[in-house]
């Protein structure tokens, strides 16, 4: 089975990869600044850039080595003891040493979930990574510079200057200004976007939209009716533009393979079955969200075929609808950072099936679309991945 | 209540209720005027109403023709044909149709009304109108309809169908303030149109009804057309129905401000007349009252004159009119009383003059009498022996002697009646003056077997009087009861304190008087007794008169009499009196 993901992993991968071989026929150039904006406010996409782990999941989810170059059993097999990368540099020039207690873990647990554990963003052990923060405004703007000492090799960019919190509606804006090198745009623009021969790239579906009840009174004959009466394939011919994927998973097919094990009926007369008199139910959605308000205005509609009238609300909500950010290719990995996302207990350590099965359950969170990452970049940019690895992109030089 | 008073106050009922019958006369039938404009003012707006309709509707019309005729209509009429058409290739097609012919609501639909693109509702696409009525059945024609909108609510709209090849069009005009707007309200009237229980708009916006609005809004939708007057205004409720489903109320008022302000100022001016009216009749009731109170005042001022003895009272009202000829009358009258009076004064002048002969006679002749047998006996005497002569002669002198102190007496009396002076006033305690003239007639009254009861009220009670004549009085009227009971009986004094005045009663037991003495008995020289002069009661009313008292006798026939005799206590009271 694992197997069999990878390959699936190494066949989504290669689309990106084939787009930058494609972009790297020209010689990599150092230097320049790129300038990228982002609706995200915090720094989730930029940390890996300045903080590094023992371990990390790679572009196709397998754990690989880093700030640990191997890891073994001690004599008495009771902990796992990891082997510190040598001549790494703190971003002060001071050379990182880490304690022993760092790099010594009790053998408690599977050493499949220690390596998870390890690589997640929040295990990141010290600021080693290729770039460090020079200048920080909380939730508006972030400039990077380059590490010169770094321990991978100095970055190919000279600093990046991050724009955080603007809409994709100003970032598409800023683009056609000039005032930015990389933005976010929505599936819904892709057409749009290149009639107009943007640089679109589009990653493998990396964000999921899901129908959450924050209400716990709701009931599950109800939570399981509204999830029945949505017609997700109807959503995504029409409202979106067929750039999604449907789904009733939380993780898209690419990661984790067993997507489609989880079944997406649009099954009306079973909801109405489900459905006793007349139910009102407050739905809440970002309105500033072009997407999926028109999602949400159709789940209404198709609620209310079965006697849900669902109520667009920006107050108390029984439910919401929201997009959650896939972190990692890692399915344990990304499973546990949704969890944490949906304020929902962790599942227990288990295959990704069973623990996404844990999380499925009660019909507390309704998966519906899995979206790609879209960014539009300007001509000049290279090697730019959704991922955002830094380290790897490089500008153009401009005659 | 003075007949003054009486004139004054019916008078100014009878202004202001003319006044106010006029008013209300006045108001009632401004009312009526008001109401029947009001009437027609709303029945205007309501025909505008059903103009504005029809010139709308056919507006809707014209525009889904024009809209018909458009490319993206010809393009989805060929996606329409597919058994799984592509939503997203027309998604906002409607939007774009419904601006472009000016519409707020645009549905493209298949035959079957599946919704192939949707201008106000977008996401509404693949499931089937639901406002369109019955879709080509109506084509060309304008209906009103309840449209369901994406938040829950539901809009009234004018809306039409079209068909243009295998597609329907379905447009509506929203009823909302533009369109009552467009109704073009007349000064003082307005229509609110309400298509929900809290979702009514007039042609400024959004409205709040009141509960009387409400409740009349829900009579509406029982009876269709419903008036009513709210506030201040007249509202008439019409329901909306098409095809026996109600789409709401048309509510047309018209301001009653201006009906308000003038029954205000009729009834401001009825007031205002009514006051004046009230004033004018005070004024002319009191020119008339006094012309005509005044003869009366002079007629009773009359009357009063000659009750109180001014028999020579005249008055003086000018002839012409009834008062004059009471007042001819009157004076005619007193004048008439004057010379009976006379006539009976100078008759019982005449009578007391006979009366006062017969008792000087009677008085006189009884001394005569042995005057006349002395003299005589004396004058026979001459003959007899100078002895006898002298005895007789003796006895004749005395007999003489004692007949002429008894003309002396007589004459004294009448002397004393004739000479009754003047009371000299001073506080006297009656007590004190009773005692005194029972302890003079003590002995008497034990001669005469008579026993004595008195009953003094307050033995300190004093008065203002001339002590000697009111012991005269009652000593006259000891002497008299006395006198009544010849064979003994009893004397009761009483005394009894009243408001102003204290009450003496003398009371004996002898035979009583007949009701005719008794009439009769203070006239002087009247006595119903063998030897009385009959001048003691008469002195007795004199005193009592001159004391600004009265004097009044009670008896019958055989119950003996009581004299009660009321004395006021103090003079000057009295005499003011």
């Amino acid at each position: 089975m694992r197997l069999m993901r990878y390959r699936w992993i190494a066949a989504v991968v290669s689309g990106g990869i084939a787009w930058s071989a494609s972009a790297q026929t020209a010689r990599s150039h150092y230097g320049g600044v790129l300038r990228v904006e982002t609706s995200d406010t915090g720094d989730a996409h930029f940390a890996a850039q300045i903080s590094e782990t023992l371990v990390r999941s790679n572009r196709h989810g397998e754990i690989e080595p880093w700030l640990a170059t191997d890891w073994t059993h001690d004599f008495a097999n009771a902990r796992w003891i990891f082997t510190a990368r040598k001549n790494v540099l703190l971003q002060n020039g001071v050379p990182w040493a880490p304690s022993e207690s760092a790099l010594s873990i009790a053998d408690s647990k599977p050493i499949e979930e220690i390596l998870v554990e390890s690589g997640q963003a929040e295990k990141s052990l010290a600021e080693t990574g290729p770039f460090h923060v020079s200048n920080l405004k909380p939730g508006q703007f972030a400039r990077l510079e380059a590490s010169e000492k770094y321990w991978g090799g100095r970055p190919f960019l000279d600093a990046v200057e991050i724009q955080l919190g603007r809409t994709r509606r100003d970032q598409l804006l800023d683009f056609e200004l000039g005032k930015a090198d990389v933005v976010e745009a929505e599936v819904t623009d892709i057409k749009s976007l290149k009639q107009r021969s943007a640089v679109v790239q589009m990653s493998k579906p990396l964000e999921t939209v899901a129908l959450v009840f924050e209400n716990a009174a709701i009931s599950i004959d109800v939570r399981q009716a509204l999830a029945l009466s949505i017609d997700r394939a109807t959503i995504q011919r029409v409202l979106l533009d067929k750039q999604a994927e449907v789904s009733a998973a939380l993780l898209p097919q690419w990661i984790s393979g067993y997507a489609f094990l989880f079944l997406t009926p649009h099954d009306v007369a079973r909801a109405k079955e489900l459905v006793h008199g007349k139910v009102n139910l407050m739905l809440c959605s970002d309105p500033n969200d072009r997407v999926l308000q028109p999602v949400a205005d159709r789940i209404a509609v198709d609620a209310s075929q079965v006697g849900i009238v669902v109520h667009q609300s920006t107050g108390s909500c029984d439910a919401r609808l929201f997009r959650l950010p896939i972190r990692s290719v890692n399915p344990q990995q990304a499973l546990l950072s949704m969890a944490s996302a949906l304020h929902e207990s962790a599942p227990a350590w288990a295959q990704p099936y069973r623990m996404e099965r844990e999380l499925l359950k009660d019909y507390h969170v309704v998966p519906l679309f899995h979206f790609p990452l879209v960014h539009v970049l300007t001509p000049n940019v290279r090697n730019w991945s959704a991922d955002w690895n830094l380290a790897d992109v490089w500008l153009e030089a401009t005659p | 209540m003075t007949f003054r008073t009486k004139l004054l106050v019916v008078s100014s009922l009878t202004v202001a209720g003319a006044v106010a019958l006029v008013t209300g006369a006045v108001s009632v039938a401004a009312r009526r005027a008001f109401e029947r404009v009001d009437a027609e003012r709303r029945g205007a707006l309501l025909q505008q109403f059903e103009k504005q309709i029809k010139a709308q509707g056919s507006e809707v019309n014209a525009a889904l023709q024009r809209a018909g005729s458009s490319v993206l209509i010809t393009r989805m009429a060929a996606e329409a044909d597919r058994p799984d058409p592509d939503f997203a290739s027309f998604y906002s097609d409607a939007q774009l149709l419904a601006q472009s012919s000016g519409l707020a609501f645009f549905d493209v639909t298949r035959k079957d009304l599946t919704i192939l693109s949707s201008a106000h509702w977008p996401v509404r696409f693949g499931y089937k109108n639901d406002w369109g009525s019955c879709g080509t059945c109506r084509i060309g024609q304008a209906f009103l309809t309840r449209i369901p909108m994406p938040d829950g609510s539901a809009a009234v709209a004018l809306a039409a169908v079209a068909q243009q090849n295998d597609v329907i069009l379905i447009g509506g005009q929203r009823l909302d303030a533009g369109f009552m707007k467009a109704l073009g309200e007349a000064p003082g009237v307005r229509a609110v149109l309400c298509v929900g229980p809290q979702e009514c708009f007039d042609s400024r916006g959004p409205v709040a009804l009141s509960p009387q609005l409400q409740s009349l809004i829900a009579k509406a939708a029982h009876n269709n057309n419903v008036s009513e007057r709210v506030g201040d205004e007249a509202f008439q409720a019409a329901l909306l129905r098409e095809s026996d489903v109600s789409l709401g109320v048309l509510l047309v008022a018209s301001s009653l401000e201006q009906q308000s302000k003038l029954e205000s100022s009729i009834l401001t001016i009825g007031l205002w007349v009514a006051l004046c009216g009230i004033v004018l009749g005070i004024l002319l009731g009191w020119w008339t009252t006094e012309r005509i109170t005044r003869p009366v005042n002079e007629l009773a001022r009359g009357a009063r004159a000659v009750a109180a003895g001014n028999w020579t009272a005249k008055v003086n009202v000018p002839p012409g009119d009834e008062m004059g000829e009471l007042a001819v009358a009157f004076n005619k009258m007193t004048g008439e009383l004057m010379e009976q009076q006379n006539r009976a004064l100078q008759a019982e002048r005449v009578a007391a003059w006979r009366e006062l002969a017969r008792r000087l006679a009677h008085e006189l002749k009884n001394p005569l009498f042995p005057l006349q047998i002395t003299v005589e006996n004396m004058q026979r005497a001459r003959s007899l022996s100078a002895q006898e002569f002298d005895e007789v002669f003796q006895e004749g002198t005395r007999t003489l002697l004692d007949e002429v102190r008894n003309f002396k007496t007589i004459i004294g009396r009448f002397s004393d009646f004739a000479k009754m002076p003047a009371p000299h006033f001073e506080p006297v305690n009656i007590t004190e003056v009773i005692t005194d003239v029972l302890r003079l007639y003590e002995a008497q009254l034990k001669t005469n077997n008579i026993t004595l009861h008195a009953r003094m009220a307050d033995t300190s009670l004093r008065i203002d009087a001339d002590p000697d004549q009111l012991r005269r009085a009652l000593s006259n009227l000891t002497l008299n009861a006395i006198d009544a009971m010849p064979n003994g009986g009893a004397l009761t004094f009483t005394t009894e304190q009243m408001e102003n005045a204290v009450q003496i009663r003398v009371s004996d037991t002898g035979q009583g008087l007949t009701q005719e003495e008794s009439s009769r008995l203070f006239t002087p020289y009247y006595t119903t007794k063998q030897h009385g002069t009959g001048l003691g009661l008469a002195i007795v009313q004199g005193v009592v008169s001159d004391h600004h008292g009265k004097i009044t006798v009670e008896s019958a026939e055989g119950k003996g009499a009581t004299f009660v005799i009321e004395l006021p206590i103090k003079q000057m009271a009295a005499a003011q009196v």
